[in-house]
C-alpha cells in the first residue's frame, strides 16, 4: 500500500495536474429574434409563446486538457464559438453540459473592456487594474510601466474620448498584458495598432509565453499561432474540427478556408 | 459557410466535427505532455456525479473569485492551489461568506468605478454633479408652489424643509430601482468579459447614487436652518434611518437588477413603479393630511414607514418605535430576498444579456 502511495506521489511530482480540463463541454445562447415592443412584451407576459426566442448552440461536445505552461491558440471563423469557449473557461458563461476545471489564478483579457471615455489613459489603467483584481499598490507600481508600454506619450493624460481606435487598442492591450495571472485567456487582443506596435505586442506575447503561464489565445492571426502556440484548436460551428500541432492545425484551417472561398466563387458563377 | 469541414481536409488530428470522433469524457484530447485524468473519473458514475455536485457547490460559486480554494502549490506546477470547477447546474447557490469577501476585496474598484460613472455622466454638463442637488430642489419648490399658491393655502411654510428633504431622500431611494435595476443589463461589456462577482454592479450603482446625494446633505442643512425648521436630539435618528434606507436600497438593487436582466420587459415597468411609489409615499403630503382609512392601508407600503419616520423627525417629532421597526423589517426583507434571488441566478445573468 505504502509502495503504491509512494509511486503515486512520485508521479504527482513529475506530472503536474492539468491547468485546464474541458470535458464534453456544450454551451448555448438564448437569442431574441424580434425587436421588443409593447405588443410582443404583453404577449410574452400573458402567454407561454416563445417563438421569438431561439437557443443557439455555441459549443458542442468540446473536450481537451492543457498542462501548465501550454499555449493553446483557438482559431476558427467568426461565430465558431471561440469567445464563448473563453467565457466558459473563465466562469462567465455556464456550461449547458459537461465540465470545466481550471487550476490557477485566471484572467480573461479582452482589451478595452470597461474603459471610460471621460477618464484619462492613466485613470483607465488604474480602473482596469483594479477591475482585474490587482491591489492598489500593484496598480500604482504598474501604471507607469503600462503607460510606457502603450507608447501614448502625452496622450496618456488626455481623456479617452480624444483617442483614435488604434490608441485605444494600444492602451487596452497594454493594461491587459501586464496583469499577472497564471492562466491567461486572451480574446483577439493581438490585432490593431500600427506595425511598430504590433511588433511590440509580439515581443510582449513571447515574453508572457515564456514565463510558464498557461495561455489560451483566441486569434485570427495565423502567424502568431505558429509563432507562439504550443498547440492549436480549430473550432468550427461550436465543435472541435482539429486539435494538435499548431502548424498542422493552421495548415488544415487554411486549406479549409481556401476551399470555402473556391466554393463561394463557384456559387457566384 | 458550407457546414462542417469537408472530408477533403483529411483525417482529423484531434477530433473532427463528427461527435463520434470527438474526445469523450473518459478520453479527453490531451494538450501538452503531462496531462492526467481527474481523480473522480476513476470512480463510478453515480458517485462521481454526487461528488461533482458537492464540489460544484463548494468551489463553483458563481464567478471566479469566490469559488477558489487557495493555498500552497500542490502539484509541482508552481501555480497557486486555486481550482475552479464549472459545470451545468445554474441553480446551485453561491456560498454567501466567500462571496461577500470577494465583493469586499473589490471595494476600491467599486469606488473608482462609481467615480468614473459619475464623471462620465457629467462630462458634457457645466454644472456636473450639482444637477444631483438642483433637480430634486427644483421639483420640491415646484410642488410647494403648486400646493400653496395654486391651491391657495395648501401647505404651511413649515412643510417646505420636509418637502425638500423628502425629495432628496426619495430620489436617492428610487435610484436603487432605476440605476440599480439597470446595473447588470447596462454592464454587458463587463458582464461578458470579466470574472468578478456580479454583485459589484448593483452595489456600485448604490455607491454612485450616494456620492451624487452627498452634496444634498449640506444643501438641505442650509435650508433646514434658513427656514427655521426644528432642531433637537431627534435629528440624531436620521443616520439610523439613512442606514435602514441604504440596506433597503441594496436589497432592491440586487432584486430588481436580477429581474431586469432576466426579463428585459421589467426595465420598462420601473418608471411606472417609481411613479406609484412616489404618490403612495409621504413625500409631497404631510402625514396628518392622510385620511385614517387610507393611512391604514398605505402604512404597509414598503417605503411608507421609512419616509413617515423621516417626515416626523424633520418636523421635530420622534417617530414611534413600531414604525422604525417596520421600516427596518422591510429593509431586511428586501436585503434577504434580493441577495437570495441574485445569488440564485447570478450565473444565468451573462447568458441572458
Amino acid at each position: 500500500m505504502s509502495v503504491s502511495l509512494d509511486v503515486a506521489a512520485e508521479a504527482a511530482e513529475v506530472e503536474p495536474r492539468p491547468a485546464i480540463e474541458v470535458h464534453n463541454l456544450s454551451a448555448s445562447y438564448r437569442v431574441r429574434l424580434d425587436n421588443p415592443n409593447l405588443r410582443t412584451d404583453l404577449r410574452n407576459l400573458f402567454t407561454r409563446r416563445r417563438d421569438n426566442m431561439r437557443i443557439v448552440p455555441a459549443l458542442r461536445d468540446v473536450s481537451f486538457t492543457m498542462r501548465p505552461g501550454a499555449v493553446l491558440a483557438v482559431i476558427g471563423r467568426n461565430g465558431a464559438g471561440k469567445s464563448t469557449l473563453l467565457r466558459v473557461l473563465s466562469g462567465i458563461l455556464m456550461p449547458e453540459t459537461g465540465r470545466v476545471v481550471v487550476r490557477g489564478r485566471l484572467n480573461l483579457l479582452k482589451p478595452g473592456i470597461g474603459m471610460n471615455e471621460a477618464l484619462t489613459g492613466r485613470e483607465n489603467i488604474r480602473l482596469g487594474g483594479l477591475a482585474a483584481g490587482l491591489s492598489e499598490e500593484r496598480v500604482a507600481n504598474l501604471t507607469d510601466v503600462i503607460a510606457d508600454f502603450a507608447q501614448l506619450d502625452e496622450y496618456i493624460d488626455f481623456p479617452l474620448r480624444t483617442y483614435s481606435t488604434g490608441m485605444r487598442m494600444r492602451l487596452g492591450f497594454a493594461v491587459a498584458a501586464h496583469l499577472d495571472p497564471e492562466i491567461l485567456l486572451i480574446d483577439e487582443a493581438l490585432t490593431g495598432g500600427d506595425a511598430a506596435f504590433q511588433a511590440h505586442v509580439a515581443d510582449r506575447m513571447n515574453e508572457l509565453c515564456g514565463q510558464g503561464r498557461t495561455i489560451v489565445l483566441v486569434t485570427h492571426g495565423l502567424s502568431s499561432v505558429k509563432r507562439m502556440a504550443t498547440e492549436a484548436l480549430w473550432l468550427h460551428q461550436g465543435q472541435v474540427a482539429a486539435l494538435g500541432d499548431p502548424d498542422d492545425v493552421t495548415a488544415r484551417y487554411m486549406r479549409y478556408c481556401r476551399l470555402e472561398s473556391l466554393d463561394l466563387e463557384f456559387d457566384d458563377q | 459557410m458550407t457546414g462542417a469541414p469537408s472530408s477533403s481536409l483529411g483525417t482529423p488530428m484531434g477530433a473532427v466535427g463528427d461527435p463520434t470522433q470527438a474526445p469523450t469524457d473518459d478520453e479527453p484530447a490531451v494538450l501538452g505532455a503531462a496531462a492526467t485524468l481527474p481523480d473522480q473519473q476513476r470512480r463510478g458514475p453515480m458517485r462521481r456525479d454526487r461528488r461533482a455536485r458537492r464540489r460544484g457547490r463548494r468551489r463553483d460559486a458563481g464567478q471566479a473569485p469566490p469559488n477558489t480554494r487557495q493555498g500552497a502549490p500542490a502539484d509541482g506546477s508552481g501555480y497557486s492551489d486555486i481550482e475552479y470547477v464549472f459545470e451545468a447546474g445554474a441553480t446551485t447557490f453561491t456560498p454567501l461568506v466567500p462571496y461577500v469577501k470577494a465583493v469586499w476585496e473589490r471595494r476600491r474598484f467599486m469606488l473608482e468605478f462609481a467615480r468614473a460613472g459619475l464623471r462620465g455622466k457629467q462630462a458634457s454638463t457645466i454644472l456636473g454633479r450639482l444637477w444631483g442637488v438642483i433637480d430634486p430642489l427644483v421639483q420640491a419648490l415646484l410642488y410647494y408652489l403648486v400646493f400653496t399658491i395654486i391651491r391657495r393655502g395648501g401647505r404651511p411654510i413649515e412643510f417646505l424643509p420636509i418637502l425638500i428633504g423628502g425629495f432628496f431622500l426619495f430620489g436617492l431611494a428610487m435610484s436603487a430601482l432605476g440605476e440599480g435595476g439597470r446595473s447588470i443589463r447596462g454592464s454587458k461589456g463587463f458582464m461578458l468579459n470579466s470574472t468578478f462577482p456580479r454583485a459589484v454592479f448593483p452595489i456600485t450603482s448604490i455607491y454612485t447614487a450616494v456620492m451624487r446625494f452627498a452634496p444634498a446633505i449640506l444643501v438641505y442643512a442650509a435650508f433646514h436652518v434658513a427656514l427655521g425648521a426644528p432642531t433637537g436630539p431627534q435629528l440624531l435618528l436620521l443616520p439610523v434611518l439613512f442606514a435602514i434606507q441604504l440596506v433597503m436600497m441594496l436589497g432592491l438593487a440586487l432584486l430588481v437588477s436580477t429581474i431586469v436582466a432576466l426579463f428585459a420587459d421589467a426595465g420598462n415597468a420601473i418608471q411606472y413603479l417609481t411613479r406609484i411609489l412616489f404618490f403612495t409615499t409621504p413625500v409631497i403630503f404631510p402625514l396628518a393630511a392622510i385620511p385614517a382609512g387610507i393611512y391604514a392601508t398605505l402604512q404597509w407600503q414598503p417605503f411608507f414607514a421609512l419616509f413617515a419616520s423621516y417626515q416626523e423627525i424633520l418636523g421635530g417629532d420622534v417617530p414611534g418605535l413600531g414604525q422604525v421597526l417596520l421600516a427596518a423589517f422591510w429593509a431586511a426583507f428586501f436585503l434577504i430576498i434580493g441577495t437570495r434571488v441574485f445569488l440564485r441566478h447570478e450565473r444565468e445573468l451573462a447568458m441572458r444579456l
